[in-house]
């Protein structure tokens, strides 16, 4: 359905690649977000990728890989974004999470899994991230992400396996410590 | 956790969670910086959307061509010397450090010095550049640490031509040496590929040109490192002056396409003909 778009925003059309844009940049702005976990920074990191893939289009020669090749973009602005982040470490906020998400919210994930996987998820190396994004999030298979992140297969199924493990870590040491606060109080 | 519930399950549901919507004044300021670019139209149109690297031939012809046009090009820039013609630079001011959201207009810096605090150069950067977050070293290399753009002990600065993205980056960094240049490089070049954690760096580069650096004979590496999302073009340069190893370089954060080697060390190399050695 974007195709015609594409083509004409290749061609140096601006109006076509707004209306592109326009479609694909909420898309864009939940994977930053998940990946940087900040909103200006997933902001940023969204404009990156928009202007550069106009600067880039004329280069992209099959215009129904554009999503998938945006989303690439987008991952390397995030973890240009996180590196500048590195840099410029004082731009670090942390989430009120019960006070974001109110307990019995949902069944799911509870308040300590918030706590947990968002202190979890900040510790893990961006590159992870994005396949946890992709894969659990975007709902790509592994293949999938391979391809849309442009990694050999082993090294996505070792990202996603050392990011699970990592969180899953943290989610049960979560629960190893709910007892005890729950003694405590 | 409950220990009954599936780790995946809750991490799916948990990344459900959060912001789903671009605002509107922030894709207006994407918007507002694409009208005012041109698109990048294709040197070797058969280089469209190349997922891996270019067949070799084609590419060593390719940049053989664009090398020339640049060799010559800079050496008209650069009077003489592919790098050099130092002019007065101006006094340093610390420009603003415009962020790329949510206005869609911060005051643009149209030019910018690199006077370096700990190290002995500057760099007056063309007219038409636009700094974004320049920062300048704090903590002086010591010679054998990793030091990487994003470190302190590195001088810092994103250059566009406007001002909301990073499109490139350029830093540089030293220490005292004994080696001569032909050694330094290659200490480098070796240094490079085991500093970056999770990066693949070739142990040697693609492509290494001889030039001066503001009448000193530097030399340039390319290569590409894998940072884990597709290749990922580098370019350094290095010179010793008076027992004082420097390194500059380029990277180009955020494209994640082949890039056009020979056009990238055109823009590296025309950033830094307002190289000055220092002291």
């Amino acid at each position: 359905m974007l195709t015609p778009l594409v083509e004409q925003a290749r061609a140096g059309d601006e109006d076509a690649f707004a209306a592109l844009a326009r479609a694909v940049a909420d898309r864009c702005l939940a994977i930053a977000f998940r990946i940087l976990r900040d909103t200006g920074r997933a902001e940023d990191a969204v404009q990156v990728a928009l202007v550069t893939a106009w600067r880039e289009l004329p280069g992209l020669r099959d215009p129904e890989r554009f999503e998938a090749w945006l989303h690439r973009l987008l991952v390397h602005a995030c973890y240009a974004e996180a590196r500048r982040g590195r840099r410029h470490g004082a731009n670090v906020r942390l989430l009120d999470i019960e006070a974001t998400h109110p307990a019995g919210r949902d069944e799911v994930v509870t308040i300590h899994d918030r706590d947990q996987l968002e202190r979890g998820f900040r510790r893990l190396p961006h590159d992870q991230r994005a396949v946890l994004v992709f894969h659990h999030y975007l709902g790509l298979t592994l293949p999938e992400v391979a391809e849309r992140l442009g990694i050999p297969l082993g090294t996505a199924k070792s990202r996603l396996h050392y990011a699970t493990a990592a969180l899953r870590a943290a989610l049960e040491a979560d629960a190893r410590t709910v007892p005890a606060r729950e003694r405590s109080a | 956790m409950s220990s009954t519930k599936d780790p995946g399950a809750v991490i799916g549901a948990w990344l459900s969670e959060g912001p789903t919507v671009l605002r509107d004044d922030v894709l207006a300021a994407a918007l507002a910086d694409v009208h005012r670019r041109r698109q990048r139209r294709l040197r070797f149109p058969w280089t469209r959307d190349v997922p891996g690297r270019l067949p070799m031939a084609g590419l060593a012809a390719a940049a053989v061509a664009v090398l020339a046009v640049g060799v010559v090009g800079l050496g008209l820039l650069g009077g003489g010397g592919l790098i050099g013609g130092p002019g007065p630079l101006p006094t340093p001011s610390q420009g603003p450090s415009p962020s790329p959201s949510p206005s869609p207009s911060p005051s643009p810096v149209t030019s910018w010095t690199i006077d370096s605090a700990l190290y002995p150069y500057a760099i007056q950067l063309p007219a038409e550049a636009v700094t974004i977050r320049p920062t300048l070293a704090t903590i002086a290399w010591d010679g054998s640490s990793r030091c990487i753009p994003g470190d302190p002990c590195t001088d810092w600065i994103g250059l566009d031509d406007a001002p909301t993205a990073v499109s490139r980056q350029l830093w540089g960094f030293g220490a005292p040496t004994s080696l001569d240049l032909d050694a330094f490089a290659a200490d480098m070049q070796r240094r490079i590929t085991t500093w970056v954690q999770g990066a693949a760096c070739p142990a040697e580069p693609a492509t290494t040109r001889d030039l001066e650096l503001d009448g000193v004979p530097a030399r340039l590496h390319a290569f590409t490192c894998d940072y884990g999302g597709g290749p990922d073009l580098q370019l350094r340069v290095f010179a010793v002056r008076d027992g004082f190893g420097l390194v500059l370089g380029q990277g180009k954060p955020g494209s994640g396409e082949v890039l056009d080697e020979a056009e990238e060390i055109d823009r590296f190399l025309a950033s830094l003909t307002g190289f000055r050695w220092k002291g």
